[in-house]
């Protein structure tokens, strides 16, 4: 995956392809992980605009702590688009991780959250200056 | 916003070209009440015709008036000794628009609050009605019973601030609670009453609790009730009920009259009088000429030539002049003795020896004295001249005489004949109509004129003939007049009834024109209360649909139309639905945590409809039943509504205060904990502009961060975080005082630049006094510099430095939040 990235340059459009197959279910992978890989490579897909965005901006914080990149995101990009991102991350963490409370994700979830990134991918490329 | 029906029902009436002017002002007036309608009915008053003028609105509520009314804001809840809070608590809020989220354990005392609120400003709350006997023996603190005190602060509009009071002596029962109300300017009252808002807190109840939520589908009347009053439909009822009701009194003279008529057309075709057959056909006709029915009745009519005139006249009808036919009987036999003496003496004369005698006359003048040359024996001497002439003389005078007499017997003879005349028709058509005694009578009279072609008859043996005329003609009165009196007897009754009748028909009359301008109106309210009630519905219903939109996140239901249908006691509300694409009954498809949204996506647009005098909208504990994703929806839906109201919502877990923090909501997180002996402490946890200084704080900390972006980043959240901070201190302060909140929110919108929002915030008005207020600190000058290098080249100091001057001036604004 992270050679066709550096090819391509296009890392959060390759990750959520990735993300789509997985969802479908063409990767054989075990019930119930599907969603949850599907998930873990939308939240890539997400770092890797958010990530994009800032540095097109000058804002580039590689390193720093997600939580961080998120506020960077809301100053640069404005309160719509960094709430947005910001909302998107921490639900697919959520559907990322296992919680004892919490169920597996529904693939209705996540295939709107996959929505949701791919939306914002366009959004914060779009705003590339 | 039932002051809208008013305009709604308006512009349907007045584009219904089937509509007279008059029923359109009676609907209207049925609309504003039963007074207007009174008056829109009376006859005396004259009637607007276009009927345009909606009226003057009847009593307080949301009919006063177009426009929003004035709203109330919550500034603070105190509670002491009541359910789970002991010592006496506070629970601070901001009034005006926002979102506060009140979170805590179950058992912490936060949902006391919210009953709390909910008691002090209805006497009651769900729990309260729902669950009696459970409540009422847990209602008072277990560590602290006593006192017992509830404290409610308002900050209205235009007035400012407003306490609403519960308290119950020691050891009273739940219902011996104690209200007052303290108004602006004014002593505390006791009673809720002061308030005014009796009818809207019915209304609008700004209080939904979980357990609420979930009734709410439970009677489908319940539901349709809460909404229709909302909506003002009761009004629609109620015109509706009151028109029936006009109607009802308006129409009883006219059904009066019908069952009458019914009535008295078996009387009247069985009543032999043909005034009986006229009223007949007039009391059958649809519009009877009720002037004609009168004179009827009353008998000042005209007479008619049937059998009643024909015995009336025959029961006054007399024969010939007896006295004068007596007379002028007597008179003609008198004459024809004196004729027939005259004959008599006339006869022993003769003509034929007048003409002898007149020629011996002659002769003897002649020739005088001589022997008569008839007999030869006689002289004609002068002595038998005399006598010849005397005689001659009388026989010339008795001619004369019988002439005259018979001139004079023939005029007797003709007056004879005039003084009986043939029968007159009254007599011959009463005979013919066979009235008893008629015919009889008219034979005598007939007998007696043929007597009286023959005078001489007549005068001789005419008195048996006038005789028995007399006496027939008396009969046949006698009777006509008996026939008369016995058909009055008959008739005096049904003129009675008709007469009654009549009073009836007559009224109805008169209120024709109203009862059908009623009767249109009424028909057409019925007609059109559903596209009505629809058209009234249609603008909560995409309300809540886009609430549903919201919170229903991934959810394949899709709300669809939501109606209202059915009437009295089969009312109710008629959500549709589809499930990824397919129509379906909503409440057939939905989890139990889908219903849950769905009341919350009708509710809020119930409570927070625009007529309603509360600012603020208090729910409790919504999330029980949602999954995660809808939570971020409610989250969202709950920002939005506090665009426009104040909405406070207690929730038991971290799950909606997680879902503000990650969609970063503008809301104020609030926390309570509860220590022991029910010590409930409640604390802020984050509001925006605490979180938008974790955020620098965060930024400032990772070592990640080049110094450029952290140079740029910190200022713009020190920025965000003080003007936050300004807005809540500045509204908090100006709503509490009573101003509008348009003024509040005009004046805020022109401050442009944290310097102008600061003056606003520390009410410092222009220049000088906010230079005063920032050189009471120092670093109050340092931190309003670091906002202002916030869109200027960065910051050119230490972040962390800035930060902490920020999160100081925070604090001195913060303290004046709460005053």
């Amino acid at each position: 995956m992270t050679s066709v990235t550096t090819v391509t340059g296009d890392r959060a459009g390759v990750l959520l392809a990735a993300a789509r197959t997985a969802l479908d279910g063409e990767l054989s992978l075990p019930p119930g992980r599907a969603t949850r890989a599907a998930a873990l490579l939308a939240r890539s897909a997400l770092e890797a605009s958010v990530a994009g965005h800032l540095a097109r901006r000058g804002f580039a914080v590689p390193g720093a702590s997600m939580r961080v990149q998120l506020v960077c995101l809301r100053v640069c990009a404005g309160p719509v688009d960094g709430a947005d991102a910001a909302w998107a991350w921490a639900t697919l963490s959520g559907a990322c991780h296992h919680h004892a409370y919490e169920l597996t994700p529904t693939a209705t979830e996540v295939a709107h959250l996959l929505d949701v990134v791919a939306d914002l991918r366009v959004r914060l490329g779009a705003t590339a200056g | 916003m039932s002051s809208d029906l008013v305009t709604t029902v308006l512009h349907r009436a007045s584009a219904d070209p089937s509509l007279t002017p008059e029923a359109r002002q009676v609907i209207l007036a049925a609309l504003e009440g039963e007074d207007d309608l009174a008056r829109a009915l009376d006859p005396r008053s004259s009637a607007d015709p276009d009927g345009t003028t909606p009226g003057s609105g009847s009593g307080p509520g949301p009919a006063r008036g177009q426009g929003e009314p004035t709203r109330a804001y919550l500034s603070s809840v105190t509670v002491e000794g009541f359910r789970g809070v002991g010592p006496r608590a506070r629970l601070s809020l901001t009034p005006g628009p926002g979102l506060v989220i009140v979170a805590g354990r179950n058992g912490c005392g936060k949902s006391s609050f919210a009953e709390a609120l909910e008691v002090a400003m209805t006497r009651g709350s769900y729990r309260w009605r729902t669950r009696r006997g459970v409540w009422t023996e847990s209602w008072r603190n277990l560590h602290r019973p006593d006192p017992t005190t509830i404290v409610v602060e308002l900050a209205e509009e235009g007035s400012g601030r407003t306490v609403v009071g519960a308290r119950w002596p020691a050891g009273a029962e739940l219902d011996a609670m104690t209200s007052w109300v303290q108004r602006p300017g004014a002593g505390s009252v006791p009673g809720l009453e002061a308030l005014g808002w009796t009818r809207e807190l019915e209304l609008f109840r700004p209080f939904l609790s979980y357990d609420e939520l979930g009734a709410l589908f439970a009677e489908p009347s319940k539901l349709y009730e809460a909404l229709a009053s909302v909506l003002g439909l009761e009004r629609l009822e109620d015109a509706r009920c009151r028109l029936a009701g006009a109607r009802r009194e308006l129409a009883a003279p006219k059904e009066a009259a019908a069952r009458l008529a019914r009535e008295l057309r078996s009387v009247l075709s069985a009543t032999a009088d043909e005034r009986a057959e006229t009223m007949l056909a007039q009391v059958s006709r649809l519009r009877p000429d009720l002037d004609a029915v009168r004179d009827l009745v009353t008998g000042t009519g005209p007479g008619d030539d049937g059998e009643h005139s024909r015995l009336r006249a025959l029961a006054v009808l007399t024969g010939p002049d007896t006295a004068a036919l007596d007379e002028a009987r007597a008179r003609w036999r008198s004459l024809a003795a004196t004729v027939a003496g005259l004959r008599a003496d006339l006869g022993t004369v003769g003509t034929r020896t007048t003409e002898l005698l007149a020629a011996a006359l002659h002769l003897h003048r002649e020739r005088g004295d001589g022997p008569c040359p008839v007999c030869g024996r006689g002289v004609l001497d002068a002595g038998w001249a005399a006598e010849a002439a005397a005689e001659l003389e009388r026989g010339r005078k008795a001619g004369t005489a019988l002439g005259e007499a018979c001139r004079e017997l023939r005029a007797v003879e003709r007056e004879l004949t005039s003084l009986v005349p043939q029968p007159p028709a009254v007599l011959v058509d009463a005979a013919r109509a066979a009235v008893p005694g008629a015919a009889a009578a008219e034979v005598a009279w007939r007998e007696l004129a043929a007597l009286a072609e023959e005078p001489e008859a007549l005068a001789r043996d005419g008195d048996a003939a006038v005789d028995r005329l007399g006496e027939r003609l008396a009969s046949a009165s006698a009777s006509a007049r008996a026939e008369l009196r016995r058909r009055e007897d008959a008739w005096q009754p049904v003129a009675v009834r008709v007469a009654e009748w009549l009073v009836h028909a007559e009224r109805a009359r008169r209120r024709a024109a109203r009862l059908a301008a009623v009767t249109a109106g009424a028909t057409w309210l019925r007609a059109n209360a559903d596209e009505l009630r629809n058209e009234r519905i249609r603008p909560l219903a995409e309300r809540a649909r886009r609430i549903w939109a919201l919170l229903r996140q991934e959810s394949n239901v899709d709300l669809g139309e939501v109606t209202l249908a059915g009437v009295t006691t089969r009312r109710r509300v008629v959500l549709t639905a589809s499930v990824d694409g397919v129509a379906a009954g909503a409440l057939g498809v939905m989890s139990q945590g889908e219903l849950h949204a769905l009341a919350l996506a009708l509710f809020l647009p119930k409570a927070s409809a625009p007529a309603s005098p509360f600012g603020f909208v208090v729910v409790d504990d919504p999330v029980q039943a949602m999954d995660p994703a809808k939570v971020d929806g409610l989250a969202r839906v709950l920002a939005e509504v506090a665009t426009g109201r104040q909405v406070i919502v207690f929730t038991h877990d971290d799950r909606l205060p997680d879902a503000v923090r990650r969609l970063d909501l503008p809301a104020r997180l609030v926390e309570i904990t509860r220590d022991r002996n029910s010590v409930v402490t409640v604390g802020d946890v984050s509001d925006p502009a605490g979180r938008y200084l974790d955020d620098a704080r965060a930024v400032a900390g990772d070592r990640a961060v080049p110094d450029h972006v952290r140079l740029r980043v910190v200022p713009e959240l020190c920025r965000m975080s003080v003007e936050a901070r300004c807005r809540d201190t500045y509204f908090g302060h100006r709503l509490r005082e009573g101003t509008p909140r348009t003024v509040v929110e005009r004046a805020w919108a022109a401050a442009v630049g944290t310097r102008a929002k600061l003056a606003l915030a520390v009410r410092a008005g222009t220049g000088t006094r906010l230079d005063v207020w920032l050189a009471a600190d120092p670093r109050r000058q340092a931190a309003l510099g670091v906002c202002a290098a916030a869109p200027h080249d960065g910051l050119r100091c230490d972040p962390r430095a800035a930060i902490r001057d920020v999160a100081r001036l925070l604090r001195d604004l913060g303290d004046d939040r709460d005053r």
